[in-house]
Order: C-alpha cells, then structure tokens, then sequence
C-alpha cells in the first residue's frame, strides 16, 4: 500500500526529469565546445505506455537521442535559449511531481494517525 | 547523487580557464622577445565534452594548443632586446579575436551560473520531500 502505482509512476517520472535536468546542464556546460551535439532525454511516451498496459512503471528507462540540428560555426548545435526554456520547464515539472508525491504521503500520513 | 550540480560546475570551471588564457593573451599582447627567440604563443583551450555512455559527465580541457610562435617583427630599435637591425618580435594576437571569445567565455559562464541556481532549487525541494 505505501508502495502503490501513483508514487511509483511519480518516482518514474522524477527520474526521467532529473536524466533530462542532468542533459541539460551536460548541454549548457558544452555550449562552446566545439562539434558538440546536444541531448534530448525523452520517458513520457513510454511511461504512458507502460501505465495503460499495467506493467511497472519503474522499469521504464529515459532514452537519450542527439540533436539532428545542423551545428554553427564550431559543428555545435546547442541552443542556448531553447535549453534554458527547457531548464526552466524541467524544473517546474519536477516540482510537481515532488509536490504530487508529497501529497500523496500527507493522505497516507493521515490514514495512519487518523 | 546530484550528477547535474557537478556537470554544471565542469561548465563553469572550463569558461574559467578559457577566460584566463585569453587575459594571459591580452596582458601578453605587447611582450616583446629577441628575434632569436619564439615570440609568446598565445594560449587556446580546447573544450571536450566528458562522454559516460548516458547523458554525459560535464566538460574538460583537452589541452591547450599554442598559437604562432614565429609572431611578428617589430622594428624597435629602442628597445633593450632589439637585434644588429633593431627588430624584437612581437606576439601575433589579434585583440579584437580576444576580446570577442572572452565574451563568449563570459556569458557561457553566466549561463552555467543560472542553470547552477535551478539545478539546486530543484534539488533543495527534493530534500524537502515529506517535511
């Protein structure tokens, strides 16, 4: 009962956020090297997958791909603003998710003290 | 354990070093040397993303590669260390090269800096969780 589907699929999806949250700082601390290829980190499709055919949400692993962008001057394709719009929308998603989580401990909490 | 902060500050440490060849290169911009000697070779460091098989470890210096060393001829003939025809060599920089990639050493650095600060937000709230 503590460890039911809603905070595993949350668990699974912090997971995922912070892999992406961990490209994008890979991305950004590259952002003048030179023939770099930047990094998309993507779990949402297979999440969803696995919770609709009932199987456990953990083991869906993120999956990392490289930007097919044409690269600059220096063969780098990072863009600076797209990750930090990124950055900023993996954050707020991430917090969600601990809020969610939190939450979902408090009702827990609650059915336990009464 | 909190992979990002560290990729984030390999990030900030490489902008660091780039920034400080270039201010050894500008403070160096008017060392003369004899002409029987190398002119200073400007220094240029070489990023290389750190690679681990998943989203990367951050980003070092491959090493550091040095400019001309043949620089360019100055005719000085005041100068203590001008040869018989009263040249000293002079190294080939061109500051406004310089002053172009210390900007972007500057901002690759601020930009590591703000993602710094989201990073740990978001890890500051996770160790938040259940309180």
């Amino acid at each position: 009962m503590l460890n039911d589907v809603t905070i595993s699929a949350l668990q699974a999806a912090m997971h995922g956020l912070s892999a992406r949250q961990s490209a994008i700082s890979q991305d950004i601390s590259n952002v003048n090297t030179p023939y770099y290829r930047a990094r998309n980190v993507t779990f949402e499709g297979d999440l969803k997958r696995a919770l609709s055919a009932g199987e456990n949400p953990l083991n869906v692993k993120p999956t990392i791909s490289y930007s097919p962008v044409e690269g600059g001057l220096t063969g780098n394709n990072v863009n600076l603003d797209a990750e930090t719009v990124a950055s900023v929308q993996t954050e707020m998603s991430f917090e969600l998710a601990l809020r969610a989580t939190s939450d979902r401990f408090s009702l827990l909490n609650t059915a336990i003290r009464g | 354990m909190f992979q990002a902060l560290n990729i984030t500050g390999s990030g900030m440490e490489i902008h660091k070093l780039w920034m400080d060849a270039i201010s050894d290169n500008i403070a160096n911009i008017n060392t003369s040397t004899p002409t029987s000697e190398k002119a200073f070779q400007a220094r240029y460091v070489v990023a290389q993303a750190v690679e681990n098989g998943g989203v990367g470890a951050g980003v070092t210096a491959a090493g550091i590669e040095l400019g001309s060393a043949e620089g360019r001829l100055v005719y000085d003939p005041q100068n203590a260390l001008a040869d018989g025809q009263g040249y000293v060599r002079q190294p080939d920089i061109d500051l406004g090269e310089q002053m172009s990639t210390m900007i972007m050493a500057q901002r690759g650095y601020q930009a590591n800096i703000a993602n710094f600060d989201r990073v740990r937000s978001v890890y500051q709230a996770a160790i938040q969780m259940g309180k």
